[in-house]
């Protein structure tokens, strides 16, 4: 019995400090997302994109649209639009940063996990 | 009879080779037109037209730091011509032009006698001909630039050649634009492999390419009047007015070649050769989409 409650205190902790180390997980690599999205060697999406919830990021372009909502997308859609946006738009302006390999896949998670984050409409 | 009959034959074929003759440019006017048409339209008015053409442009700065409507010739300023930023800051700028010195250096290179005491006037005797380059030579079957003139200019006096893009080239080519400030820009198609020169050219500007997957035209057109970060994008229509340019990022003058090498390398692509037929191509037809436009080179840019 001692045993049993033992094991449900343990499970519970177990689960909560998964659940914490998940959210911290989620931080760094929001926090990651923002440095690919302004750093001008990676990313570099700032050269063309605002983002809606984040009026830090200094001179952003205007030549592709500020960025909001994005937390209705679904993520693989978001992935697969940074990854190659010629496959659904051949003539898109966008560059296709992954396929090129100028970021690599986690990157662009980091990338999908801060923009919709950060312009989830409140 | 048959005296009648050659004569009308005679005729026919003449005015048949005119009309033919005539007909080399008849795409190239089509597309200039229309080329031309796109940035007046897009420039007329950019606040009431922003959803077509300015969608992502906050309106507070389309009021603020756009001027408009543009003329035809005001394209020939690049991006001073709509972005009031950046037109009040090279009117400071060009308070003491810095392609002063570089033309001054230019002018003694023209009139400095070569070895053999000719001079290039011996080429050039009108120096106000850079609104012709580059032209299609129908002898040689080939596009001659006004880099590959001085050159040949050059050789033909027992000198050496001088290196593409920068330079001493880039210096005479500055004199010699000078002297042809305010002339028209007049590129002829004269026969049919000019006209297929001209397709290759404009080709190579609407294809993607590097890594980046972008085309001139996707920056130069699409979207020229907007910001890549705080940089006013150049329109395409009148680009090839101000060369050779100095540039602050270089330091120096640069001529058209050397921007073009350049652009393409930024694209992510590899860096094509100065005077190489594709980027010969590119110079010919971006050349071709401002006819008409006055010379205004050098000039400083960015």
């Amino acid at each position: 019995m001692i045993n049993a409650k033992k094991l449900l205190v343990l499970a519970i902790a177990g689960m909560l400090g998964a659940t914490i180390a998940n959210a911290t997980g989620n931080e760094a690599l929001i926090k990651e997302g923002r440095k690919v999205f302004t750093t001008k060697k990676l990313g570099n999406c700032l050269a063309c994109h605002a983002v809606q919830g984040d009026a830090g990021i200094p001179q952003t372009g205007d030549i592709g649209p500020k960025l909001a909502n994005l937390d209705t997308y679904p993520k693989e859609y978001l992935f697969n639009k940074i990854w190659n946006p010629n496959k659904t738009v051949p003539d898109s302006v966008m560059p296709p940063m992954g396929k090129s390999h100028k970021i690599t896949r986690h990157q662009v998670d980091a990338l999908v996990a801060y923009l919709q984050a950060t312009t989830k409409a409140k | 009879m048959l005296k009648k009959l050659i004569k009308i034959a005679t005729i026919s074929m003449i005015s048949g080779t005119i009309m033919f003759a005539a007909n080399f440019n008849a795409q190239a006017e089509k597309d200039r037109h229309a080329f031309v048409n796109y940035f007046l339209k897009k420039f007329e008015n950019p606040v009431a037209n922003r959803a077509k053409y300015f969608p992502y442009v906050p309106i507070e700065e389309l009021k603020k730091d756009y001027i408009y409507p543009l003329k035809f010739e005001d394209f020939k300023n690049g991006p001073m011509s709509w972005y009031r930023p950046a037109k009040e800051q090279f009117a400071e700028i060009n308070d003491f032009p810095p392609y002063e010195i570089p033309l001054d250096d230019g002018k003694e290179l023209f009139t400095k006698p070569f070895a053999n005491g000719k001079t290039y006037s011996s080429c050039f005797p009108n120096p106000a001909i850079k609104q012709n380059y580059p032209y299609y030579d129908t002898k040689r079957d080939e596009i001659v630039t006004i880099g590959m003139a001085v050159n040949e200019c050059r050789v033909k006096n027992g000198e050496k050649p001088l290196k593409y893009g920068k330079g001493d080239i880039a210096k005479v080519i500055a004199y010699l634009a000078d002297k042809s400030r305010g002339q028209k820009i007049n590129i002829k198609i004269p026969s049919a492999n000019a006209a297929k020169a001209y397709e290759a050219g404009k080709k190579l500007f609407y294809k993607q390419r590097g890594y980046l997957s972008i085309s001139c035209n996707e920056c130069h057109v699409q979207s020229a009047g907007k910001r890549i970060r705080a940089e006013a994008l150049s329109p395409a229509l009148g680009s090839t007015t101000e060369m050779p340019v100095y540039r602050l990022k270089w330091g120096g003058l640069g001529t058209l070649q050397r921007r073009l090498v350049g652009c393409i390398k930024d694209t992510g692509s590899e860096k094509p050769k100065m005077q190489s037929k594709p980027v010969k191509e590119l110079a010919y037809f971006l050349t071709y989409m401002s006819n008409g436009m006055k010379l205004n080179g050098p000039d400083t840019r960015k």
